[in-house]
């Protein structure tokens, strides 16, 4: 199986000539068809990983080795629309304008559920359908793999419980890796098969998730025990 | 039966409509009395006469012509030059610092000062009359353009990087569309500009427009004539505003 590897990542940044080290050799492989998440607390340099990994900072040093010819997709925090365009066209934004099908856009508005909402612009949108729409966007180049930067955490509980079951129906039908950013340990622990716990700029432990969907709720045993395993280690 | 806000929109008019009202019948009061000498403020009636010949021997539709004529004249030359240096500035931002000096000096030169020079230069033709409204309509139409493509969402180019736009892509599908509301408030603004320069351009040894008409009106003691042509101005001005705010409103319908 294909994996992304990080070699020796290190990242500073420089405020007032002082020198801030936020990536402090990073080391770690990912599985390229996995849902991988990177857990840690605010402030320890996760989304500056993926910004990297998606080439959107450039490291002060390491390596980063994608599978060949793999073109990842980014989600971000927020849904980042474009203001003036209709969800069918978000939807389109990133295709050429010559490849569009029509077929294939209703089919991508209809896996994230927005059927019927193709002409509303996103001032009318909820936060929820938004992001989804943000998501659709991605989805439509069917990239391999997409990095998400905590995607949904600036929704509600229900909203967003939702929108990771959207997120693994999804991955199920696509068969796309995710690599996925979050502060949040249940819903680390709902979405992944790895978890990544992340530290001071480095990546400190790996956990394997094996449980069923039922087993990753809350209020299960086995998931509170993966839970507190974590916890020890956070 | 009307809804509140409707009932509340006719409030709103019928209360500007009073002061004008007010205006009106103080003005019909004080020339009725001849409070002051019809030289100096000729009665509503007469101004009103004096609008319908000049209406009706042409004269009026002629110089408006003429005045329109230079004025998007110039309006289009600061909307070239503006589209030249904005594609210029994201082309290369090491140009853009070479320019902002002189253009700040230009900015708070008013065009009326350089009229001395404008005609030393460039004669007592149409050149230096169109050069007054460029100088009149560059600036808010630079600015905002500028201002609108430059200070564009950080964020939503992050989207077109992460897509693998080009710079050109990401200008022509996220900078300038992002920038069109700002875009359209600095058209609306030089258009509005461009108007109350006419007078200055005409000021230049002009034989038309409006803005001559007022001047010659008023050499010719024709107070009733120069009054007219300032309305005749004011009006148009406000139509011009009226009509470029609901095209802004209909572009900008969705944001």
């Amino acid at each position: 199986m294909a994996q992304i590897t990080v070699e020796n990542l290190t990242k500073y940044f420089e405020t007032d000539g002082e020198k801030q080290l936020v990536l402090q050799g990073v080391n770690a492989s990912f599985e390229e068809n996995e849902v991988s998440v990177i857990l840690g607390r605010s402030g320890v340099g996760k989304t500056v990983m993926l910004r990297i990994m998606a080439g959107l900072l450039e490291p002060s040093s390491g390596k980063i080795t994608f599978p060949g010819g793999l073109k990842p997709g980014f989600v971000f925090q927020e849904a980042r629309l474009m203001p003036w365009l209709s969800v069918w066209d978000n939807v389109n934004f990133g295709l050429e304008k010559f490849q569009i099908d029509k077929g294939k856009t209703q089919a991508v508005i209809d896996l994230v559920a927005l059927t019927g909402h193709e002409k509303t612009f996103p001032a009318d949108l909820s936060g929820g359908m938004a992001h989804r729409v943000a998501l659709a966007r991605m989805l439509i180049c069917r990239p391999r793999l997409i990095f998400m930067d905590e995607p949904f955490s600036a929704l509600d509980y229900f909203t967003r419980a939702m929108l990771q079951k959207e997120l693994l129906r999804i991955k199920k039908e696509t068969g796309m890796g995710v690599i996925f950013v979050t502060h949040n340990l249940d819903e680390a622990v709902r979405i992944a098969d790895s978890i990544y716990v992340m530290s001071n700029g480095v990546i400190t432990e790996k956990f394997r998730v094996n449980l069923t969907e039922n087993e990753r709720e809350s209020y299960s045993l086995k998931a509170l025990d993966i839970k507190n395993e974590i916890l020890r280690n956070l | 039966m009307k809804s509140l806000k409707d009932r509340n929109k006719i409030k709103i008019f019928l209360k500007q409509i009073f002061i004008f009202a007010l205006i009106f019948v103080l003005w019909e009061f004080v020339t009725r009395k001849a409070l002051v000498s019809s030289f100096v403020l000729p009665s509503p009636e007469q101004v009103y006469e004096t609008f319908i010949e000049i209406l009706q021997n042409g004269e009026l539709i002629s110089n408006i012509v003429v005045s329109l004529r230079r004025l998007f004249t110039g309006f289009g030359i600061s909307c070239g030059i503006t589209f030249i240096l904005v594609i210029l500035a994201v082309l290369s931002p090491a140009l853009r610092s070479y320019f902002q000096g002189i253009l700040t000096v230009l900015r708070h030169t008013p065009p009326l000062s350089l009229i001395p020079l404008l005609i030393l230069w460039l004669g007592i033709g149409e050149a230096p009359k169109i050069t007054v409204i460029v100088l009149a309509t560059l600036f808010p139409i630079l600015l905002n353009t500028e201002h609108g493509i430059f200070y564009c969402d950080k964020k939503l180019i992050e989207v077109g990087q992460i897509f693998g736009f080009s710079r050109k892509k990401i200008f022509f599908k996220i900078m300038l569309p992002s920038a069109l509301p700002e875009i359209l408030l600095g058209l609306c603004l030089g258009i509005g500009y461009a108007w109350r320069a006419i007078i200055s351009a005409e000021l230049i040894a002009a034989t038309s427009g409006i803005g001559y008409m007022i001047l010659d009106a008023r050499a010719m003691a024709r107070t009733d004539k120069v009054i007219a042509g300032v309305l005749v101005i004011a009006v148009l001005g406000v139509v011009t505003d009226f009509l470029t705010q609901k095209l802004v409103k209909i572009i900008t319908a969705n944001r």
